[in-house]
């Protein structure tokens, strides 16, 4: 088992774990993807979103890898644009 | 139809007030608004002319969509010479002044020369006046809406109006209806400063008729549908466009300290969850959002500031809720000073709404201006006294105010940061493109933002293209050249139809545009017609600036994005790819190298009449 933090924006903090705000921290099994993660999370899945691993962005065609690692930092944000 | 068909002239000089038919033909091929008073502003004016002279002209314009059932149609837009920048100014506003001065009859208000005293212009539908504004000259934009409201006894009177800051030719002044929209950026409100214009004031009761009302109402039905479910409308709905500033911190892309950085350590005082929470006074800075005319999203925020701050703890004139904290007006005061009080950011805002000032544009200059101090180029003798420090919340309040009220070192400031550290002899330290400030983006991070910034019509912005998805998948100039150029045009078509462009962000698709402009507008644009309108509006834009004597060389971005790697975030050790992605641009737009549009290219957008060194 490994644990990472998960960083969310915007409302996305609405699918971490009760009592959770916008961050949380998961326990995992060894080898989860991040498309495993935003399932477990019952994140939208007709959203777009930047996926940010220990400061890397990571494209949509890796996120099916098992790059998460003990102690990672994964940040999950929304399509936003300023105004 | 949606158009009124109308033009309502105005002449400052000899006070003539004519109404005119409004040009069909152009109306077909410019849509409306952005494009259509663009059009019309190539055609009346010398590009060349001075931008605070009498013969730059300065339109107000609405869009077939403007005060229609449409979801967000109360936008408006102001068209000019930029006094920022020297270039073609577009500067579009919400609020709800845009709708009445629609159902006054009039798709647009085209204003020339200058008047010989203050004055303001009064449309109440067909009753159209030049009034003395001798005793509103010196008044800020909220007092000045607030005594015309009363000395013409009618609330619903809507008013678009200049602070002390477009009076003394700021050279960032906006135009500020309904308190707290704004026609924001390049200087627009200089403009009407210099033809002593001070406000103009519209009630409407026509109303707007569109050409197939069941067709519209269906199409009107389902985008509104379409929106209400959509999860970035909730988004913008419960949190505005704050939320940005953790995403871009996180992201590595948030100019920090006039671009020193990218990643700013206060953001957790100064972020959207920092204005839901209480502080130590029991002070919540979000009061509540505020939609614009017909919006259905309401991205707008509503605050107020804790009284015990030092900003308004003797000014209980500030006591009161007004514009809050949007995604740019926190990034440019917060990170790019380096301030983290959430209170002075929240005053600054006030103070610009107040005085008519962009945020943007003084942000950026202010951060510029404490580049000069920290580096010991100006010192307190220059700036009254005021440690002009990264960080100092207090100079950030002071100096919003000397600006907006054009007193000492606020003069300075009110040149812009690219004047204002020529005249030091530094003009390395502004941040800018063609004169303008740039927005929350830093273009080391997101690459297409910086093609976008750089090829922009009206200097550095963040709302003339959208490449914020093929930004943040990939980080290198590769595959940016050709979504900033289609995503210019299609920007360029919905600015000119009267709606905001956050409908885009909000789920609603170019079908749904087309559906709309068509059922009210009782013209046929097939897809490809319309693409086509918005590529001949960028290109005219173009063709604007070009004969105002802008060539290649401006299309660029400071040196420091393009030889400084940036220090912190995904981005960590990149420049900027402008010069990998700028010849592939203008390849893509059927430009030559030197970025002047070709014959063909001219030709097969109806332009072939326009050359650079013709008219």
């Amino acid at each position: 088992m490994i644990k990472i933090t998960v960083k969310t924006g915007g409302l996305l903090g609405e699918h971490l774990p009760t009592g959770c705000d916008d961050q949380a921290v998961l326990e995992l099994q060894n080898g989860t993807s991040i498309n495993q993660v935003l399932e477990k999370l019952e994140m939208p899945v007709e959203d777009f979103y930047l996926i940010i691993l220990n400061d890397q962005v990571v494209p949509v065609d890796e996120r099916a890898k098992p790059l998460l690692n003990e102690g990672a930092e994964l940040g999950i944000y929304p399509p936003l644009k300023g105004g | 139809m949606s158009w009124q068909g109308k033009i309502l002239r105005v002449d400052l000089t000899s006070g003539k007030i004519t109404v005119e038919d409004l040009n069909m033909d152009w109306a077909r091929q410019y849509v409306g608004e952005r494009g259509l008073a663009s059009k019309y502003l190539l055609e009346e004016m010398d590009p060349k002319a001075d931008p605070l002279g009498a013969d730059n002209v300065l339109i107000f314009a609405t869009g077939p969509l403007t005060g229609t059932m449409a979801s967000t149609s109360g936008r408006y837009c102001v068209v000019t010479k930029g006094p920022l920048t020297g270039a073609i100014a577009c500067s579009n506003s919400g609020g709800k002044f845009g709708a009445d001065l629609k159902y006054a009859g009039y798709d647009m208000v085209i204003i020339t020369g200058k008047s010989d005293r203050p004055v303001y212009l009064l449309i109440e539908d067909d009753e159209v006046a030049l009034m003395p504004a001798d005793d509103l000259w010196g008044s800020t934009v909220w007092e000045t809406e607030s005594w015309l409201k009363q000395r013409h006894n009618n609330q619903m009177l809507k008013v678009a109006s200049i602070g002390l800051a477009g009076e003394n030719l700021v050279r960032y002044a906006c135009i500020v209806n309904d308190l707290h929209r704004a026609a924001g950026r390049s200087g627009v409100g200089a403009v009407m400063g210099s033809k002593n214009l001070k406000a103009i004031a519209a009630f409407g009761s026509k109303g707007v008729k569109v050409s197939d009302p069941a067709r519209f109402m269906r199409v009107v039905s389902d985008s509104h549908e379409t929106m209400q479910g959509h999860r970035s409308r909730k988004q913008f709905t419960k949190l505005g466009t704050h939320p940005m500033l953790d995403m871009m911190n996180n992201f590595g892309g948030l100019p920090t300290r006039n671009f020193d950085d990218t990643r700013f350590d206060g953001v957790d005082k100064i972020n959207a969850k920092a204005s839901h929470t209480e502080n130590a006074n029991g002070h919540t800075n979000f009061i509540t959002n505020k939609a614009c005319f017909g919006c259905t999203i309401a991205c707008g925020r509503i605050a107020h500031i804790d009284e015990k701050h030092f900003s308004i703890i003797n000014r209980k004139e500030y006591w009161h809720a007004s514009g809050g904290l949007e995604y740019e007006t926190a990034y440019a005061f917060g990170p790019l000073c380096g301030i983290d009080d959430i209170d002075a950011l929240t005053f600054a805002g006030f103070l610009m709404n107040e005085h008519g000032m962009d945020p943007i544009s003084f942000g950026g200059t202010l951060a510029a201006a404490m580049e000069l101090f920290e580096k010991g180029i100006i010192g307190s003798d220059d700036t009254d006294g005021v440690e002009l420090k990264f960080g100092n919340s207090e100079a950030l309040t002071i100096m919003a105010e000397k600006t907006g009220k054009h007193e000492g070192f606020g003069k300075v400031l009110g040149l812009g940061s690219r004047a204002m550290c020529e005249k030091y002899g530094h003009g390395e330290i502004a941040m800018q493109v063609k004169g303008q400030e740039f927005a929350g983006y830093d273009s080391r991070a997101l690459q297409g933002m910086g093609l976008g910034y750089a090829t922009s019509n009206r200097g550095a912005c963040h709302l003339k293209h959208d490449t914020f998805g093929p930004d943040m998948e990939d980080q290198t100039g590769s595959g940016k050249a050709d979504p900033c150029r289609v995503s210019q045009d299609f920007t360029a078509m919905l600015d000119s139809t009267g709606l905001c462009l956050f409908t885009a962000s909000a789920g609603l698709k170019e079908p749904v545009f087309r559906e709309l402009l068509n059922a009210a507008c009782g013209h046929e644009w097939s897809e490809e017609e319309l693409r086509i309108c918005g590529e001949r509006i960028w290109t005219i834009e173009r063709m604007f600036n070009l004969k105002a004597g802008f060539t290649a060389k401006d299309d660029t971005l400071p040196e420091r994005l393009k030889t400084v790697p940036a220090p912190s975030g995904t981005a960590k050790g990149k420049v900027s790819a402008l010069d990998e992605m700028l010849p592939e641009y203008y390849q893509l737009r059927g430009w030559s190298s030197d970025g002047v549009p070709l014959a063909g290219t001219l030709e097969r957008l109806g332009l072939a009449d326009l050359t650079v060194d013709g008219k």
